[in-house]
């Protein structure tokens, strides 16, 4: 075993945090530190000056405009972009649909569309879940029928994160009723969100914030070349995408950033004249956590390297279990920190600055929105509940 | 970075794995140890001629030199397949102490012994009121005359201590001029003059001992590690042993979540396999989720041992405290998950939970280790608003 970061790599962290610092303009970085959903316009900007520099996508092969980073050095990047407040870019083209292009796509299709995702002109969101097909996308039943030389798209889509931002959606649909869905009954559908027969109605969540929506297809016409790949393969290409993002769903990146900032609050948050972090109590619920956080860490660099051999799969379920939970237990004890204060939504409609309520200082704004909204953490990307059987089946060879 | 095992590493597991699999049986092990209070002669030699013994001591000494990556390796296999060896006393803090002591011709004679297996040795720090701080404890060393050194103290809760050869023994020197008195650390031969031991089994069928030195007489080369270092000394062997004994709990939850899946795949309730109800197969995901954080943790832990002194204690009690919850979790719901067979002490799960207690409360305890771990770590890092 070999269990230190190289000097390479070292060098190769310092490059990158001397970039990141100084490209993040600092009101991003407020908002950012925030955690409210990030604006288009901050997406946008951070997407331009990272594709720039040529790094808006270091995860893809270089060919179609990655890095040709190591995993570790990918890794490093991530690190630093969450510990200078930049923005998360957006999921969907860049994490989700580039490697389902890259990996499915004609050649047509990876020239059209991978370009304008690296650059971040287009928008896309993902039309995965329906009303009845949450955890079971096999249940999914918007249906693609063909019509001469054209798609009609029927069907209604839920929980479509920033479906109001984008500018098209990558669509699974039922092309054969006749087939199961695991068996070529589904496909994938690219179309412009401006399509006659689209309407986007937001869903309002919990922390009274805006980041998913209803989409309505009705009638929608789009072309016949219209379809990722081959029509089909939407189970497989659906399936890909479980298999591909192994590790970003244990955010381990973003949580070191909230645990920093967790630690700078406590120590100046005050009971009495106490500071809070100095209460026994909380110093063992942030070491807790802490300590948490490296076995996630670990967990990932072990992922990296490969150091879990035939255990990947179930691995990557474990890693989005211990992901969520620690956000969840973050974003929880430091709206605990803050005490009474903790009551108090402070989302942008509260001002900013010095006028809060509560007498509160300005580093509460987001918290207590950011704490509830996580509450879908260990529901979305694949319920916690269907992690652990998905562990049970690949580790244990047992099935429900 | 990488995390596969060396050539070399593998084949040493291999042959643990065999050891375990031809030579151990844990029934006729547990009997053994009942009665003859002390771990099979036979065995041990072959963990002699395997050359395990021979693992972490000194080149210079005759030994092989090893790391601490290596002994976590054999303590694994020795913890998935729970065998009871002193492997810990003799092999890494016997092996790890003696070799930090000035090299005399008496302390190669204890080596030599340790390693062809005639000289098993424990570590006697533990006192009434230290519970588990090294400098904690009233046992005291007088020089007497030109060249002997008077112990006068009471051991307790020795590991491995009941069929020791010799100790190494904690007390804090005083000179006969006075002056500060520090902590150093002695070897005290069993069968010296003035020393009684009071035997027992632990929980996991091992034994232990209270150790009384009353007047123990023993030549000034009974000095192994004097007051100007034994501190650091011995802080770093016992971290490097709590990292091996991580390994070894690591090995035994394996063990148990194997076991347990493997009974819940065998047993049928109306009319079903266990292993068929969610409820329980998110249980073994959830043992699961904690065993691999577990060894991340482990790995962490092993990167860290040659850091300044903080950082590896912070780093180590981080590891144990994840080792000491996984531990617990998974020893625990091990069985339950068996049922009431989980109970039968003739049916080897509940001792894979037995010995991860007292693994747990080795060298340190789940609070122990959290407290270090807050008192080693500074909290906040950064200057300034948030």
């Amino acid at each position: 075993m070999d269990l230190k970061f190289s000097k390479e790599d070292e060098a190769f962290r310092m490059m990158v945090r001397e970039f990141v610092r100084a490209a993040v303009p600092s009101d991003m970085a407020l908002r950012t530190r925030q955690g409210f959903h990030s604006t288009k316009e901050d997406l946008q900007t951070w997407n331009r000056i990272l594709f720039e520099k040529g790094w808006a996508a270091p995860h893809w092969p270089k060919e179609y405009g990655g890095t040709g980073w190591t995993p570790l050095q990918i890794y490093i990047f991530e690190e630093e972009c969450a510990a200078a407040d930049a923005p998360f870019l957006s999921y969907f083209g860049l994490r989700l649909l580039g490697p389902l292009i890259y990996t499915f796509g004609s050649d047509e299709q990876k020239a059209a569309l991978l370009p304008p995702i690296l650059s971040g002109e287009t928008f896309w969101c993902q039309g995965f879940s329906e009303p009845s097909a949450g955890s079971d996308l096999a249940s999914v039943k918007t249906t693609a029928v063909r019509d001469g030389n054209e798609w009609v798209i029927n069907g209604q889509k839920i929980w479509t994160t920033e479906a109001h931002y984008a500018d098209r959606m990558f669509c699974l649909a039922r092309t054969d009723p006749t087939v199961p869905p695991q068996k070529g009954g589904l496909s994938i559908f690219l179309f412009d969100m401006n399509a006659p027969g689209i309407s986007v109605r937001p869903i309002i969540t919990i922390d009274e914030g805006h980041s998913v929506n209803e989409v309505f297809l009705d009638n929608v016409r789009i072309p016949a070349d219209a379809v990722l790949g081959r029509v089909g393969d939407g189970w497989t290409q659906a399936k890909f995408l479980l298999s591909h993002e192994r590790v970003s769903n244990a955010q381990v990146p973003r949580s070191k950033r909230d645990l920093e900032l967790l630690k700078q609050i406590a120590a100046q948050e005050r009971a009495g004249g106490q500071r809070i972090i100095d209460l026994p109590e909380v110093r063992q619920r942030i070491a807790e956590l802490e300590i948490d956080l490296y076995g996630l860490e670990w967990s990932v660099l072990r992922e990296l390297f490969n150091g879990h051999g035939a255990k990947s799969q179930p691995i990557a379920s474990g890693l989005k279990i211990l992901g969520s939970e620690i956000q969840q237990r973050l974003s929880t004890l430091l709206t605990d920190v803050l005490g009474p204060k903790g009551i108090v939504l402070y989302d942008e409609k509260e001002g900013s600055g010095d006028d809060l309520p509560g007498n509160a200082p300005s580093y509460v704004v987001g918290s207590t929105a950011r704490q509830l909204f996580l509450r879908a953490a260990s529901i979305y990307a694949g319920a916690n509940e269907i992690q652990r059987t998905i562990i049970a089946k690949q580790v244990f060879n047992l099935s429900s | 970075m990488k995390f596969s095992l060396t050539d070399e590493q593998s084949l040493l597991r291999d042959s643990v794995r065999r050891f375990v699999s031809e030579e151990h049986d844990l029934n006729r092990q547990q009997e053994a140890l009942r009665r003859d209070a002390r771990f099979s002669d036979a065995h041990w030699n072959m963990f002699a001629e395997l050359g395990w013994l021979y693992l972490m001591v000194p080149e210079s000494a005759g030994g092989l030199g090893g790391s601490a990556e290596d002994a976590t390796v054999i303590a694994e296999e020795l913890g998935r397949g729970l065998v009871g060896a002193p492997f810990l006393s003799t092999a890494i803090l016997g092996a790890a102490l003696l070799g930090a002591g000035e090299p005399t011709p008496q302390r190669n004679e204890l080596l030599s012994g340790l390693m062809e297996g005639r000289c098993r040795l424990a570590l006697a720090l533990e006192e009434s009121a230290s519970r588990y701080e090294v400098d904690a404890i009233s046992t005291a060393a007088q020089a007497s005359g030109d060249d002997e050194i008077v112990l006068n103290g009471q051991k307790v809760l020795v590991q491995d201590g009941a069929d020791a050869d010799a100790f190494i023994v904690s007390a804090i020197a005083s000179s006969r001029g006075g002056g500060i008195s520090h902590l150093a650390l002695y070897v005290v031969p069993s069968s010296a003059a003035g020393v009684e031991i009071r035997r027992y089994r632990t929980i996991d069928g091992r034994w232990a001992a209270d150790v009384s030195l009353n007047n123990v007489h023993l030549p000034s080369s009974a000095l192994l590690i004097p007051s100007n270092r034994a501190r650091e000394v011995l802080e770093r062997a016992l971290d490097h042993a709590r990292i091996i004994l991580a390994s070894e709990a690591l090995g035994a939850m394996e063990g148990a979540l194997a076991m347990t899946a493997d009974y819940l795949k065998g047993r049928t309730q109306f009319g079903r396999a266990l292993a068929s109800y969610q409820s329980l197969q998110h249980r073994l995901s959830d043992m699961f989720v904690k065993v691999e954080n577990a060894r991340s943790m482990l790995y962490r832990g092993l990167s860290m041992l040659d850091a300044e002194p903080d950082q590896r204690a912070a780093a180590v009690s981080a590891t144990m405290v994840t080792i000491n919850q996984a531990a617990e979790f998974v020893g625990s719901q091990a069985i339950q998950l068996h049922g009431g067979m989980g109970m039968a002490e003739e049916y080897p799960i509940g001792h894979f939970y037995k010995r991860l207690r007292v693994i747990g409360k080795s060298y340190g305890d789940l609070s122990w280790h959290m407290n270090r771990y807050t008192q080693m770590t500074p909290m906040v890092e950064m200057q300034g608003a948030a």
